[in-house]
């Protein structure tokens, strides 16, 4: 009786979560989180399907040595020869691969971390309370690139990087979501019931607490492009000559972006759109998520 | 009144002890991640070439002790300032910081103006207009803003207003021809006035405004975003609604009572500000030439200058915990309930 009535709690939670979200398809945050869905989508579209939609290769000299965007190239051609259009659409490639593997790594390290951390109090969660809070105080980039300056470049590397930056913040929010869900009145029931402890967790708790991963995604994942591109651009990302937005920036201030400004100029636009429509989703997420913010009804 | 007074003081004493453990944690952390990692510095300068030099490098550096001992002597060395000599300059590392930090501080404290200007305008605007055009326009100002790749935008605003306009110069604090003003502050536009030198003074200010302004609008978005989160907080709460009914005008209302209330929420988070904003300011000073510590991080990944980069980190580590410590007290000082 009482367990059932308690899973109808927590199943209704996420239906709530599901129908809020649907609702709003028409409220400004609504249409920010479809816009910023819409983009991202284009963007791993164009990276997955790269060899077919660029009309070049990235990394193959066209003999058109720094021409100006024209209808053969829209984009452009680097001091190298190299047709920047193709350059930006492979470019993509790293961006995402790298805030996928670093997202997985931080949520699988963080997660657990601010679960048990939250759940069981005491001095464990203070001793890892004080090391993440010490970690994120400190900033991301000078963290990323310590980091990575002793770990060297590559694509896995850099996503540990990443992941290592955004693991407090994946610790934070469960974490204070886990200390506030256990006041609950479902929680201190499951607990009157005697329900051992792995139960309470792993089917009342987890559920309540997955709320939190996208907004937490969203936000650390626009973030982690912009630290990428900057340890790209500061020459800690990836070997030469692989296509990647930051890398391109700096390749083009390093051959005279005051005469090429266009080998500049498209990588940095793409970072901008993707990271912002990122910034859309986690705004409307918030927005919808947050009741504290929701217009007074009766007003 | 001798009672509040009397917890602002035993706060304060409180966080400063709390200091000792913050500062340990972080070198602690520095130190772990530098070693833990694999790959050691040595191989990352010289590469597998070389082995001799290399083991050489490693017997200099101190590489082949036993880790706990490295960890002690490395302690010892922070808490006496000798982090070495940096690989690239030859000079000490805390004599390079202690050249340098003056120009971050200064391009700190213009970037943070630029972004408190921006970021109040643009929070306000969104806030008072909530879900009408306006406020979709400034959210989306802000969102732009603070997701724009910072080496990026500063390197269009050189090519806009340095190379095409040619209305600013790039690259360093001062003109190379001009002399610098006599060090009072280590702020060439603060010295520069004390000095009475107007020239040095103009100098100084065309060199800095690009960089302030790239880091204080990136900075900016950031501002917004919270400056609209909790003006719409102040102006849902039930005085504003009691000075509405009350007939106190809207400026009045929108001013005293819901704008200055949500600047209490943008105290306390001051500490994300300045992590952002040295983060930020590693590209920044990177891409104009400024020379401060940011550059001087972005100059020891170019020459692999494993010493300076260590020693650099070590002072942001400090300056950190400082900086945190004393937001903590202002807060305390603002909001009350925090000392309890």
């Amino acid at each position: 009786m009482a367990t059932a009535a308690i899973s109808m709690v927590r199943r209704s939670s996420l239906a709530r979560m599901f129908h809020l979200f649907w609702g709003q398809s028409r409220t400004v945050a609504g249409v920010l989180v479809w816009i910023g869905f819409a983009i991202v989508l284009a963007f791993i579209i164009m990276a997955i399907f790269a060899p077919w939609l660029a009309p070049y290769d990235p990394n193959r000299s066209i003999e058109r040595f720094a021409t100006p965007p024209s209808a053969a190239h829209p984009f452009g051609t680097t001091p190298l020869g190299q047709d920047v259009l193709s350059r930006v659409i492979w470019g993509a490639r790293i961006p995402l691969a790298v805030v996928a593997i670093a997202s997985v790594i931080s949520l699988s390290l963080g997660a657990p971390l601010g679960l048990v951390s939250g759940f069981y109090g005491g001095y464990l969660d203070r001793f890892l309370v004080l090391i993440m809070d010490s970690i994120y105080a400190f900033p991301g980039l000078l963290l990323a690139v310590v980091v990575a300056a002793v770990i060297g470049q590559g694509v896995l590397n850099v996503s540990l990087v990443i992941a290592l930056v955004y693991i407090p913040t994946y610790f934070r929010v469960i974490r204070n979501h886990v200390v506030a869900v256990k006041e609950e009145l479902f929680v201190e029931a499951s607990d009157a019931l005697a329900l051992p402890r792995t139960t309470v967790v792993g089917r009342y708790i987890l559920p309540s607490v997955a709320q939190s991963i996208p907004v937490i995604f969203s936000v650390s994942a626009a973030d982690a492009i912009l630290t990428q591109a900057g340890l790209s651009f500061l020459g800690l990302g990836l070997p030469v000559d692989v296509p990647d937005w930051g890398l391109d920036v700096a390749r083009a201030v390093e051959r005279g972006f005051q005469t090429n400004w266009w080998s500049a100029v498209f990588p940095g636009l793409m970072i901008i759109i993707l990271t912002t429509a990122l910034a859309f989703i986690s705004e409307g997420l918030n927005d919808i998520l947050n009741p504290l913010l929701r217009r007074r009804e009766a007003r | 009144m001798s009672r509040a007074a009397g917890s602002l003081r035993a706060y304060i004493i409180q966080r400063l002890i709390l200091t000792v453990p913050m500062v340990f944690i972080l070198l602690t952390l520095v130190f772990y991640f530098l070693r833990a990692a694999p790959g050691d510095p040595v191989s990352a300068i010289l590469g597998e070439r070389n082995p001799e030099l290399g083991d050489l490098l490693r017997q200099q550096l101190g590489l082949n002790e036993p880790l706990h001992v490295q960890y002690f002597d490395y302690l010892r060395r922070v808490f006496t300032g000798d982090m070495g000599n940096s690989i690239f300059t030859g000079r000490p590392v805390a004599e390079d910081i202690g050249r340098r930090l003056p120009a971050t501080v200064e391009l700190a404290i213009a970037s943070m103006f630029v972004a408190a200007f921006v970021g109040v305008i643009l929070g306000v605007v969104s806030a008072t207009h909530r879900d009408r055009p306006a406020d979709i326009i400034s959210r989306l100002i802000a969102a732009v803003l603070y997701n724009t790749p910072i080496f990026w935008f500063g390197i269009m605003m050189q090519l806009i207003f340095a190379v095409r306009l040619g209305w600013f110069d790039v690259g360093g604090r001062l003109d190379a021809r001009l002399s610098l003003p006599p060090s009072v502050t280590g702020l060439y536009t603060v010295d520069s006035l004390v000095a009475g030198d107007i020239r040095v003074f103009f100098d100084a200010v065309a060199h800095l405004v690009l960089p302030a302004t790239t880091l204080g609008l990136v900075l900016s978005g950031f501002f917004a975003r919270m400056v609209r989160a909790n003006m719409l907080q102040t102006l849902q709460s039930d005085y504003v609604e009691a000075a509405e009914a009350r007939g106190v005008r809207p400026f009045t209302v929108f001013y005293r009572h819901a704008l200055k209330n949500a600047m209490v929420p943008v105290a306390t988070t001051m500490g994300l500000t300045f992590a952002i904003l040295f983060s930020g300011a590693i590209l920044t000073e990177s891409v104009f030439s400024w020379p401060g510590m940011g550059s001087y991080v972005a100059d020891a990944i170019d020459a692999r200058d494993y010493p300076a980069l260590q020693g650099a980190v070590v002072y942001y580590a400090i300056i950190i915990v400082v900086i945190s410590v004393l937001i903590d007290i202002v807060n305390a000082w603002l909001d009350p309930r925090i000392r309890y």
